[in-house]
């Protein structure tokens, strides 16, 4: 049965996640029943004081959770009760409504609507409206492209905590899906103190890589003489890049007996998923290792196209390639009485949490040595930081970034400009100079090093851990600031982002809410 | 009694309101009451007849003690009906009131749904939000602001002085706030009221002149309100005083300046009498008018158009009180409660222009009538029609702008009843043969009916049909210089043409034209008609969604003086409740900053509307200034690190509502592309 049957048979329904201002909308709702207008009974309202409370992130983690639509409901312009809430919520909405088009999903699927207390009429006639264009649309149900996946990480996971239980003795409250702790694949993550490291002998470590570009193998050289007295604590038994490693010799360790790994890249290929399995199974610990292994990195971007584009590209349309016969690497080849197997490649790129559990995070792009160094040390120590911790401060950058002071209180948007565009004044914040930086939702403890090399931070920490979508949030932070208050005007300003996924998102997809570009087909066939 | 601690185990009670048929009628409540009853940390799930009963009530809070419950969820109405009375309930069992959550299945489910099947879905949908969601609920302190004891009035008509006196009467300190320059609005204009035929002046002024002299009201004529901040309680009004150019401590109301004005005879239409009048640049509307001060017309006075007048007002006036100099004046007040009864406008009928107002001089609008049957009118009660005859015959139509598709679709309530006083009135005057036009005689009222049978009597002529027309072509010799009503008679079936001398046009009653503005300024809403929107139509009439702000009279929607009285009576109740409690109770909805994470990024300064947040220097973050704050969120959706949080919406609280409204079992999983 395909995915198409089964939806018949269960005969799918549009599922609408609809944010409601109390004061207007929700009341047109309300008035909506009392005249006992019926609709479409698909809405599902979650009321909220202002439609400026909603938050771009709600809109995107109702998708990723299996909304086929959704609707934000606000006084009309000029009747907001707190003045200007609705401006600040258009902004963000137009933004918002631009950057799911270039994700690909439909713009018929999220709207906003100015519905007054009195409209009663209006909350029937959009959602009747929207039910209906949803229908022609289809399904989105986001969750399922990946629900396997995850359907695999959460087992795995729920048997490490079963293991982690009995060593511990009992936990104590559990609360529903609560958000995750870090970012990445919803999983929830009991914070249970890990095995510390006991025996007499020096912990394993290993290191691995996977879709990286070979940075975050650098940055560990980068500890220098460091190096030296680590290796006197710690024992390498693993570290393909630096030394001649087989995977047998990973294969023939016991279950658990790393202390260890720190992998770093995403992952693409089936060859990264089976070594991050062989990997887990052997680690007691295991650390994602740069902004690749933590939120998809670089290599994340490619979520933007599918898998048979990216091939199409690469093996017949780039302009180096010729390739008459339009030959494709197989996964498995017959030659004779031999069969050659290549990885194969997935569809879309996954970070190290989307495949198996992940004790530990450090990001970055690559991850300073400060931060590295700093990082084992605590795992190593007795009284090691709470599973799931990025082992970065969990404060923004703009905390310790020295331009920090320049920074105007209010500032009004006309138009963004990349860093090419204009000289740079070295000693002003970014921001204030109409230049994005993502600072305000990024991590600090990079050591402010684009900053201080005049270039707007780009975002490779990753958010802090309040933040679901680092994209979503600075999106809204910076958006919220426009000058403009009409549609036309925010979207000139927000026009001079010439490119919102791979400014926001740069090293993010994989990791934020959406994960990847949806391949939707715009209309039923 | 139970902990409330966060830390003790979830022990989750979920309660299902039938409403009578309401909800059950729909819903398969059973159902979601079974299912909810498996969801996790449910401990119990229970249907009930009437939540919000106090039975129902009941049920809440013994659950709470002898099972131990520690958060609460009833699916009932929207909470904007009951969340308050729920809250108040689980308060009374032993736990924090913000360890609840109200699931509207009411309004939002049974009362817009046919399908049972659907609505049962989407009522467990909704429950499961609310079970998610309530898990992450804190407990929190209720906020509490005190109640400036000083109250607002808005418009002086009679629902404003009857609200003003009220609260003045009960001790509190009122200002009254009338833009024109003299209070009692509508009502002032006429002659006689229906049903009873009492004089208006004779009920009225006494209620005016208590107004004037009543040590608790500060009357503020000929003034607007211009800006309105602050919330319940706590009110900051700035209101504007347009210069009357007259000093109001002095002017005794002799009206001798009129008389002196260098214009013998008045050139300017009379605003009070329809413009049947002309007044002078210098002016009282009406004899009675309160305050009893004249007003300068700036735009007609001479001094002030060239500044060469023999200013003969000001040699006549012996107290000196014309002051050319008076400016504008801005006056500052503070008050804890407002009531707006800013009144009604009528319907314009030169918008149907097939009724020839505006185009036949004899063609009168029902305001100007009532000037004209008035003895203090602008021709002291005798009907003399504007081309100087005396009418024999008289067309009065009904509903013009009223019960019309292409204008206003509501009654207009007061027509009916009015237009049989008018003709009651007209006949008395001119012994001339009546005629009503009318599409249903609308009498509900008490002692209306019978108004309308003891007219019948009178020998006034009831045509039942809606006019198509007033055109003055005579069809036949007994037309020659009528204006003819062209209408089907619908009980006899037959198209009549009635001459007449004068046709009444029994306009109904609109919002007033700046009610969108007022609306804005006070922070409240209207209905789609545009009269100001009460929080319920039955339970709250004169509340509005604004806490602390109530409306009454023709502002809410049409109605007679005594409806007018009767409501005004009600929000003074209302406001007195206000002011008498000292304090009300806010929702702790206030955003604060989770310090820890704050970077000091500064995105979120500019972007309060209250610029309630400011940045602490010393710490290099952010602080919000929770007396500012109103809640609305829009800092919190913008803080770059989550370290903005609000107070009962917070974002783990609505994401667990997403979660829980998504989280059923619907999902494919099967077939997808590795
Ligand atoms: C032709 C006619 C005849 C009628 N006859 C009768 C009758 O016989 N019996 C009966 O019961 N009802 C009668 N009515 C209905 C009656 O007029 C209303 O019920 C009554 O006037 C409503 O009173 P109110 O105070 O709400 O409004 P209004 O009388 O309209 O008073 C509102 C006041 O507020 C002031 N105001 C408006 N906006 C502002 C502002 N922004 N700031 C400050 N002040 C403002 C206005 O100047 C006015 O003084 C009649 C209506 C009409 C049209
Ligand atoms: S926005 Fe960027 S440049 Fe400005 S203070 Fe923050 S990190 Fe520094
Ligand atoms: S919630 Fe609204 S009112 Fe409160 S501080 Fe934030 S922006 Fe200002």
């Amino acid at each position: 049965m395909n995915d198409k049957e089964i939806l018949e048979e269960k005969k799918w329904e549009p599922r609408i996640v609809a944010f409601f201002c109390t004061w207007c909308t929700y009341t047109a709702a309300d008035l909506a029943g009392v005249s006992r207008l019926r609709h479409a009974p698909n809405a599902r309202i979650i009321r909220v004081m202002c439609s400026g409370r909603i938050d771009p992130q709600f809109v995107l983690d109702a998708f990723a959770r299996g909304a086929d639509g959704v609707l934000i409901g606000g006084c009309h312009p000029g009747d907001c009760h707190y003045m200007e809430g609705n401006t600040k919520a258009l902004r963000r909405v137009r933004a918002l409504q631009r950057l799911l088009r270039d994700m690909g999903v439909h713009e018929d699927r999220f709207r906003l609507e100015w519905i007054s207390a009195s409209e009663g009429e209006k909350v029937k006639t959009v959602i009747n409206d929207m039910v209906e264009r949803i229908r022609v649309l289809g399904p989105l149900s986001l969750p399922a492209h990946c629900a396997q996946w995850d359907a695999e990480v959460g087992s795995l996971e729920r048997a490490i905590a079963a293991e982690q239980k009995q060593a511990d003795g009992d936990a104590g409250v559990q609360i529903p899906s609560s958000p995750p702790a870090a970012v990445g694949a919803d999983q929830t993550q009991e914070s249970s103190s890990l095995p510390q490291h006991h025996s007499g002998a020096k912990p394993k470590i290993a290191l691995y890589w996977c879709a990286s570009c070979g940075g975050c193998e650098e940055s560990v050289v980068d500890l220098a003489e460091g190096i030296i007295g680590l290796l006197a604590t710690i024992d390498i038994v693993f570290w393909p890049v630096a030394m001649d490693f087989k995977k047998s010799d990973v294969e023939k360790l016991g279950d658990g007996e790393i202390f260890a790994s720190l992998i770093n890249g995403a992952v693409r290929t089936s060859e990264q998923e089976e070594m991050a399995h062989l990997l887990r199974r052997k680690s007691r610990i295991v650390l994602a290792y740069g902004s690749c292994a933590h939120l998809g990195g670089i290599p994340g971007l490619a979520n933007q196209f599918n898998r048979d584009d990216i091939l199409r590209y690469v093996y017949e349309g780039s302009p180096s390639t010729v390739n008459e016969e339009k030959t494709r690497p197989l996964v498995t080849t017959q030659r004779d009485t031999h069969t050659l197997t290549i990885p194969a490649f997935h569809s879309q790129v996954r970070t190290l949490n989307q495949v198996i559990p992940v004790d530990y995070y450090l990001p970055g792009c690559p991850p300073v040595p400060r931060l590295l160094a700093a990082g084992l040390a605590q795992l190593l120590s007795d009284n090691p930081p709470p599973r799931g911790s990025v082992l970065a401060p969990d404060t923004a950058l703009c905390d310790t970034c020295p331009r920090k002071d320049t920074k105007p209180a209010d500032l009004q948007f006309t138009s963004f400009s990349r860093p090419h565009q204009i000289n740079i004044d070295p000693a002003m914040c970014f921001l204030a100079q109409g230049v994005v930086c993502m600072g305000p939702g990024t991590r600090g403890g990079c050591e402010a090093q684009c900053i201080n090399g005049n270039m707007p931070c780009s975002g490779c920490f990753g958010p802090p851990s309040n933040v679901k979508d680092q994209g979503a949030k600075i999106l809204a932070a910076i958006f919220s600031s426009l000058k403009a208050k009409d549609e036309k005007g925010i979207d000139e300003a927000a026009g001079t982002v010439p490119d919102p996924i791979g400014t926001f998102y740069r090293y993010g997809l994989p990791g934020s809410l959406l994960r990847r570009k949806t391949m939707e087909t715009h209309t039923k066939g | 009694m139970p902990d409330t601690d966060s830390s003790h185990p979830l022990r989750i009670g979920f309660y299902i309101c039938h409403c009578g048929h309401n909800i059950a009628g729909t819903i398969d409540v059973a159902s979601v009451a079974h299912y909810a009853a498996a969801l996790p940390h449910v401990s119990v799930a229970r249907e009930y007849k009437y939540m919000c009963s106090d039975p129902g009530q009941e049920l809440i809070q013994k659950d709470i003690r002898d099972l131990e419950l520690n958060r609460i969820v009833v699916a009932s109405c929207s909470p904007l009906l009951h969340e308050h009375t729920f809250r108040q309930a689980v308060e009374k069992g032993g736990l924090n009131p913000f360890f609840f959550q109200m699931v509207n299945i009411r309004e939002d489910v049974s009362w817009v749904n046919d399908n049972p099947a659907a609505a049962t879905v989407k009522a467990k949908d909704l429950a499961r939000a609310a079970i998610f969601r309530v898990s992450h609920h804190r407990a929190l302190d209720k906020k509490h602001v005190s109640i400036h004891p000083d109250a607002l009035v808005v418009g002086a008509g009679i629902a404003g002085i009857h609200a003003a006196l009220t609260l003045a009467n009960a001790g509190k300190k009122v200002t009254l706030v009338e833009r024109e320059p003299t209070i009692g609005g509508h009502m002032a204009m006429f002659d006689k009221t229906f049903p009873t035929l009492d004089c208006a002046a004779c009920i009225l002024t006494p209620k005016m002149s208590a107004v004037r002299n009543h040590p608790n009201i500060r009357l503020l004529s000929y003034s607007e309100v211009k800006v309105v901040g602050g919330y319940v309680g706590n009110y900051k009004v700035t209101i504007r005083r347009k210069p009357r150019y007259i000093k109001e401590e002095l002017c005794v109301g002799c009206m001798e300046c009129i008389e002196a004005c260098v214009y013998k005879e008045g050139k300017t239409p009379d605003e009070f009498n329809q413009g049947l009048s002309k007044r002078k640049p210098i002016y009282i509307p009406f004899p009675q008018a309160t305050p009893q001060v004249v007003v300068i017309d700036p735009a007609t006075c001479i001094e002030f158009k060239s500044g060469h007048c023999k200013k003969t007002c000001v040699s006549v006036c012996d107290r000196g009180a014309v002051d050319f100099s008076q400016k504008e004046e801005t006056i500052d007040i503070d008050v804890g409660t407002i009531i707006l009864a800013t009144g009604y406008a009528t319907f314009d009928p030169k918008r149907l222009p097939y009724y020839g107002y505006g185009k036949y001089p004899n063609v009168y609008s029902s305001l100007e009538v009532e000037r004209l049957v008035n003895a203090s009118g602008p021709t002291a009660g005798e009907l003399i029609l504007r081309d100087g005859r005396h009418p024999k015959t008289v067309g009065i139509i009904h509903c013009v702008g009223s019960r019309d598709r292409n204008t206003n679709r509501w009654c207009s309530r007061t027509c009916c009843m009015y237009s049989l006083k008018l003709a009651h009135l007209l006949k008395e005057h001119t012994e001339a043969e009546v005629y009503n036009f009318y599409i249903d005689i609308r009498a509900a009222g008490k002692s209306y009916e019978e108004f309308y049978d003891k007219l019948l009597e009178e020998n006034i002529h009831f045509v039942r049909g809606r006019v198509a027309e007033v055109t003055d072509w005579a069809a036949r010799p007994s037309e020659e210089g009528k204006l003819v009503i062209r209408v089907e008679d619908t009980l006899i079936g037959v198209v009549r043409r009635v001459p007449v001398d004068m046709v009444v046009l029994a306009v109904g009653m609109e919002p007033s034209a700046d009610a969108q503005d007022v609306r804005r300024m006070f922070n409240i809403s209207c209905s789609t008609e545009g009269f100001f929107l009460e929080r319920h139509p039955k339970l709250a009439p004169v509340d509005t969604f604004t806490d602390g702000i109530f409306i009454a009279g023709a502002c809410q929607g049409p109605k007679d003086i005594p409806d007018s009285v009767a409501q005004a009576g009600a929000a003074a109740a209302q406001a007195l409740t206000l002011i008498d409690t000292g304090e009300v109770e806010l929702e702790p909805n206030t955003a604060y900053i989770a310090e820890e994470f704050c970077s000091g990024c500064k995105s979120c300064l500019g972007i309060c509307p209250y610029t309630a947040i400011t940045r602490d220097e010393i710490k290099g973050k952010a602080f919000i200034n929770e007396a500012l704050c109103k809640g609305c969120g829009t800092c919190v959706a913008a803080c770059p690190s989550g370290a903005i949080r609000q107070h009962l919406f917070e974002d783990d609280q609505i994401f667990s509502e997403i979660d829980g409204i998504l989280a059923d079992d619907n999902l494919t999983t099967a077939g997808v592309e590795r």
